[in-house]
C-alpha cells in the first residue's frame, strides 16, 4: 500500500499522526500521574514531587483500599449491578427495537415518538425521585436498574441496525415456518450482533459510571457502588474541617488507588470488546 | 445450544445480582427482629413509665468508613445507643444512611419527595430557612419545653439560631472547642536568622516580608515571602488581613459586613490595595489565582519556600509536619501582628452553633420522641460516649481517649462516631486549655513540635477573639443572590490583589459595579434593615 504514496500524501500522513499522538498523550497524562501517586507515598504527593512516576514507591494504598471492607464489597456490588442491568437494559432495547423497526406495524411511528420524546422531555429530578417512591422502589436493588433500563437513543440505533437487514432474509424465514419470535432470535439478532455489543458496552459503562440514581433512590450503604463510595472517599476531607470534629484524613495515595480500582474493570474490558467496533463496520462495507 | 447456554449465564448473574441484595436486606432484617425481641422483654417490667413505643427514624452520615461486615446504620455503636433508647424511653432507632458529601442534594429531595427520616440536620443555614419559612418543620417548641430540660441545660447558648418568628423549627447542635476561623503563620528560624522580633503590627510583618525577599535567610531556590492560593470557595487567605482595616462602630456594622462581607466593609479597600502594593513588589505568590485547588500552595510550603501564610486553624498542620521533617527544628509558628486602628486585634471565632437538627412536618406526630432521643444526647456524658464509644479512657487531663482505627475496626464500630452525636459537641473536656492541649499534642500521629508549641498556639490563636452577631434570619436578597455574590466577592479581591497599581481604581469602580448589579447592595440594605426591626 505504503510505495505508491507522493511526497505530500506521506507529510499529510505525518502531520495528522503526530496531532492524534500529541492528543492521546495530553489524555493519557492525568491518568498516569493518578497510577503514579497510587504507587507513592503520601509525603511525597503532598510536597508536589509525583508527577509521571511514582517516588518512593509503596503498595501501601492498594492494601489499605482492599481491607476497607465498604470499598471491597461496593466493588463486587458494583460488578453484579452493571451485569445484571446490562442485562435488563439489551433485553428491553432489543424487544423494543425489533417490533418496531417492522414496516407494517400499526402505530409503529406513534410509539416512537413517544420513545424520541423522552429524550427531549426531562421531567427533572423530583418528579422522577416521586415516580419511583410511587412505584416502591426506593432503598431497593432496582430502582438502579428499572428507571434506566431503556435507552431511547440506543433503542434507536438498534431499530436501525434491525432495519438494515435485507427484508428477504425475513421473508425467507417466513416461509420456511419461523415466527416472529424465532424470527428475532434465530435471523435478526445474530446479524446485528457487532450492534449488540456495541449496545451493552454503552450500558455497561454507563451503569458502571451513574452515581446520581445511587444517592437519590438508595439510602442503605450495602447498595452503595463504588463510584458513591469514591466520591466519599475524595470529597470526605473538604467536608470534615467545617465541622470541627475529629475524622480521619484520607491520604492522596489512597484516593488515587481507589481511582484505578475503579476504572480497572473498564480499562481490561475495552480492549476484548472493541474488536466488535471494527467488526461493525466491515459488516457495513461488504453489504455494501 | 449457544443461546440456551446465554440465557442460563444471564439469569446466573441476575440470581447472583439479587443475592448480594438478598443478603443486605435479610441481615437487616434480623437485626430488627433482634431489637425486637429484647424490647418486648424490656416492654414488660417498666412499660408504663417509659410511654408507648415508638419508631422513630434518623438520618446518619455515611462517610464510607464503616468497619468490615457492618455499615454505617448497623454497628456496635447503633446498637448500644438502640438499646439505651429502648431501656430508657422505649423508643426504636433506625438510621438511615445519607452519603456526606452528598448530603445537602439528598435531603432536599427526600423533603421534597415526602420520605425524609424523622430526624434531619445540615450545616447549611439558607436550607434550614428554606424548609422553616415553607412549611416543611414539624414546630418542636412545645416538645422542648417538656422534654428539652437537658438541652437546655448544657446547650442553650445556639438555640436561638434555630428559632423562626418564635417557633423552634430546630435544635441546634453545638460546637465543641471554641477555635478562630483563620490564623496566620510564620517562619520562627527565618525571623532567628534576619534577627528580628516577631511581628506585632502589620508594618512589622511588610518588613519582615522584605527582608526575606531581599535576603533570603532560608537560601531556597524560589522564595516567596506570602504565600495565596486561589481558592474559589473560601476567603480565609485575606480576609483576616481586610478585616483589620475594617472600622466597625457597633454591633450593626458587624452584623451587616459579618464574615465575607468583609471584604466590601468601609475601609477594607485600603487592605486590597496594600495587597495589591505587596503583590507588585513580588512579595506574594506569583499568580496564586490559578492554583485554585491549592496544590501549589501546599507544595510551596512544604518545599519551605514560604515565609509566612494565612490559612484554616489547623489544617497546615499536615504541611507543616512534613516541612518540619525534612527541616529538623522548628519553622512555623502561629503569629497575631494584624492590628486594628486602635492597636487592638479582632479575630473572628466559628459561632457557637453548629448544624440544624430538624424533624419534617411529616413526622411531626413523633416529635415528642424525636426530643427525648436529642435531649438524651445533649448530656455531655452520653455525648462522650457516642463520640468515643462506651469503651473509651480518659487520660490524666480528662481527656477522651478515641479508639485506635484497629481498634474501631475489629470492634465493628464506624470510623467516625462523631456523626451519631448530633446535639453537644461541647463535652467537659473541651472546656479547659489543659486538656485541649494535651489532646492536640496526643492527637499528632508523628511527633513534629514540643509541648510549648501547643501550648503557644493556643494562646496566639484566641489573642483578640471576637464573635459576629448572628441571627436566624435569612433575607429573601440574600436567599436568592447571597452564593453568586459571595462568589464574585472571591474574584473581585483576586483581581484586585493581581492587577498592575495604575489600573487598581478603575478596575475597582467597574468589579464594584458588578458585585453592587449582582445584589450586593440589596443583601446589605436587607441586613441593616433587619437589624434595625429587631432593636
Amino acid at each position: 500500500m505504503g510505495e505508491l504514496k507522493s511526497k505530500e500524501e506521506r507529510r499529510f500522513q505525518l502531520f495528522w499522526n503526530t496531532f492524534f499522538i500529541v492528543i492521546s498523550i495530553v489524555a493519557l497524562i492525568p491518568l498516569i500521574r493518578v497510577f503514579s501517586m497510587s504507587l507513592s507515598s503520601k509525603d511525597a504527593i503532598l510536597a508536589g514531587k509525583v508527577f509521571l512516576y511514582p517516588v518512593q514507591l509503596t503498595t501501601e494504598a492498594y492494601v489499605r483500599s482492599f481491607q476497607s471492607g465498604s470499598f471491597v464489597s461496593s466493588f463486587v456490588f458494583s460488578v453484579f449491578l452493571m451485569l445484571g442491568s446490562t442485562i435488563v437494559c439489551v433485553i428491553m432495547t432489543v424487544l423494543a427495537a425489533y417490533p418496531l423497526s417492522k414496516k407494517n406495524l400499526k402505530g409503529g411511528a406513534f410509539i416512537m415518538t413517544l420513545f424520541v420524546l423522552t429524550m427531549y422531555l426531562d421531567p427533572g429530578i423530583i418528579p422522577k425521585y416521586l415516580n419511583v417512591k410511587d412505584f416502591k422502589l426506593i432503598d431497593t436493588f432496582w430502582a438502579l436498574i428499572i428507571p434506566e433500563a431503556l435507552s431511547a437513543y440506543n433503542m434507536i440505533i438498534m431499530c436501525t441496525a434491525f432495519r438494515g437487514l435485507d427484508s428477504s432474509l425475513y421473508e425467507a424465514a417466513k416461509i420456511d415456518g419461523c415466527n416472529e419470535v424465532q424470527t428475532l432470535f434465530k435471523v435478526a439478532l445474530p446479524l446485528v450482533y457487532p450492534t449488540l455489543a456495541t449496545l451493552a458496552l454503552f450500558y455497561a459503562v454507563g451503569r458502571w459510571n451513574r452515581l446520581s440514581d445511587v444517592l437519590y433512590y438508595v439510602n442503605s450503604s450495602k447498595l452503595y457502588t463504588v463510584q458513591m463510595v469514591l466520591k466519599q472517599l475524595i470529597e470526605s476531607v473538604k467536608l470534615s474541617n467545617d465541622e470541627g470534629i475529629q475524622t480521619q484524613l484520607i491520604a492522596d495515595n489512597i484516593k488515587a488507588a481507589s481511582i484505578v480500582i475503579s476504572m480497572s474493570p473498564m480499562v481490561i474490558a475495552y480492549p476484548f470488546i472493541q474488536k466488535y467496533f471494527t467488526k461493525g463496520i466491515m459488516l457495513g462495507a461488504v453489504k455494501g | 445450544m449457544r443461546k440456551a447456554n446465554l440465557v442460563r449465564c444471564c439469569l446466573a448473574v441476575l440470581t447472583a445480582a439479587a443475592l448480594v441484595t438478598g443478603c443486605g436486606s435479610s441481615k437487616g432484617g434480623d437485626a430488627t427482629t433482634a431489637a425486637g425481641s429484647s424490647a418486648a422483654a424490656g416492654g414488660e417490667t417498666t412499660a408504663a413509665d417509659k410511654g408507648k413505643e415508638e419508631t422513630i427514624k434518623v438520618m446518619v452520615w455515611d462517610r464510607g468508613d464503616a468497619a468490615p461486615g457492618t455499615t454505617v446504620e448497623n454497628n456496635t455503636q447503633t446498637e448500644w445507643i438502640k438499646k439505651q433508647m429502648k431501656e430508657k424511653y422505649n423508643i426504636n432507632v433506625e438510621y438511615v444512611s445519607v452519603p456526606r458529601s452528598s448530603s445537602d442534594d439528598k435531603l432536599n429531595i427526600m423533603m421534597s419527595g415526602g420520605s425524609a427520616p424523622d430526624i434531619v440536620f445540615t450545616y447549611n443555614q439558607s436550607i434550614f430557612s428554606n424548609f422553616a419559612n415553607n412549611g416543611g418543620l414539624a414546630d418542636l417548641t412545645q416538645a422542648y419545653e417538656t422534654f428539652g430540660g437537658d438541652i437546655k441545660k448544657y446547650v442553650s447558648d445556639a438555640q436561638n439560631m434555630g428559632r423562626v418568628e418564635d417557633k423552634q423549627f430546630a435544635i441546634m447542635k453545638q460546637r465543641g472547642v471554641e477555635a478562630p476561623k483563620h490564623t496566620a503563620y510564620i517562619r520562627q528560624d527565618w525571623l532567628d536568622k534576619l534577627g528580628m522580633q516577631m511581628p506585632k503590627t502589620k508594618e512589622e510583618l511588610f518588613k519582615y516580608l522584605e527582608a526575606v525577599k531581599e535576603k533570603n535567610p532560608g537560601g531556597v531556590s524560589n522564595v516567596t515571602p506570602w504565600a495565596m492560593s486561589g481558592r474559589n470557595d473560601t476567603e480565609k487567605g485575606y480576609l483576616n488581613f481586610l478585616g483589620s482595616y475594617v472600622n466597625l462602630k457597633d454591633d450593626k456594622d458587624a452584623y451587616v459586613y459579618s464574615e465575607a462581607y468583609m471584604t466590601v466593609a468601609p475601609g477594607a479597600i485600603d487592605g486590597i490595595k496594600k495587597l495589591n502594593e505587596l503583590y507588585n513588589k513580588g512579595l506574594i505568590t506569583k499568580d496564586f489565582a490559578t492554583d485554585t485547588n491549592e496544590d501549589i500552595y501546599k507544595a510551596q510550603v512544604i518545599a519551605g519556600n514560604v515565609g509566612f501564610f494565612l490559612d484554616d486553624t489547623e489544617s497546615p498542620w499536615n504541611y507543616i509536619t512534613v516541612l518540619y521533617q525534612s527541616a529538623g527544628q522548628r519553622t512555623f509558628v502561629p503569629v497575631q501582628c494584624f492590628e486594628l486602628s486602635d492597636g487592638s486585634y479582632r479575630t473572628p471565632f466559628e459561632q457557637r452553633y453548629g448544624m440544624f437538627v430538624m424533624v419534617p412536618k411529616t413526622s411531626e406526630k413523633k416529635a415528642e420522641a424525636c426530643m427525648k432521643y436529642l435531649n438524651w444526647m445533649a448530656d455531655p456524658a452520653v455525648a462522650e460516649n457516642i463520640v468515643y464509644t462506651a469503651e473509651h479512657q480518659r487520660d490524666e487531663n480528662g481527656v477522651p481517649i478515641k479508639l485506635s482505627e484497629a481498634d474501631l475496626k475489629s470492634k465493628g464500630y464506624p470510623g467516625t462516631c462523631d456523626d451519631l452525636n448530633i446535639v453537644n459537641l461541647s463535652m467537659d473536656w473541651t472546656k479547659s486549655k489543659d486538656a485541649i492541649v494535651s489532646k492536640w499534642i496526643k492527637d499528632q500521629s508523628v511527633k513534629w513540635e514540643s509541648d510549648d508549641w501547643f501550648s503557644n498556639f493556643y494562646d496566639v490563636r484566641a489573642e483578640g477573639k471576637f464573635r459576629y452577631p448572628v441571627y436566624s434570619n435569612i433575607s429573601q436578597a440574600e436567599t436568592d443572590y447571597g452564593k453568586n455574590v459571595e462568589d464574585l466577592m472571591l474574584a473581585y479581591v483576586y483581581k484586585l490583589i493581581s492587577c498592575s497599581p495604575d489600573q487598581f481604581d478603575s478596575l475597582q469602580q467597574t468589579e464594584y459595579n458588578n458585585l453592587v448589579n449582582a445584589g450586593l447592595q440589596k443583601i446589605l440594605d436587607a441586613r441593616a434593615e433587619y437589624f434595625d426591626s429587631i432593636k
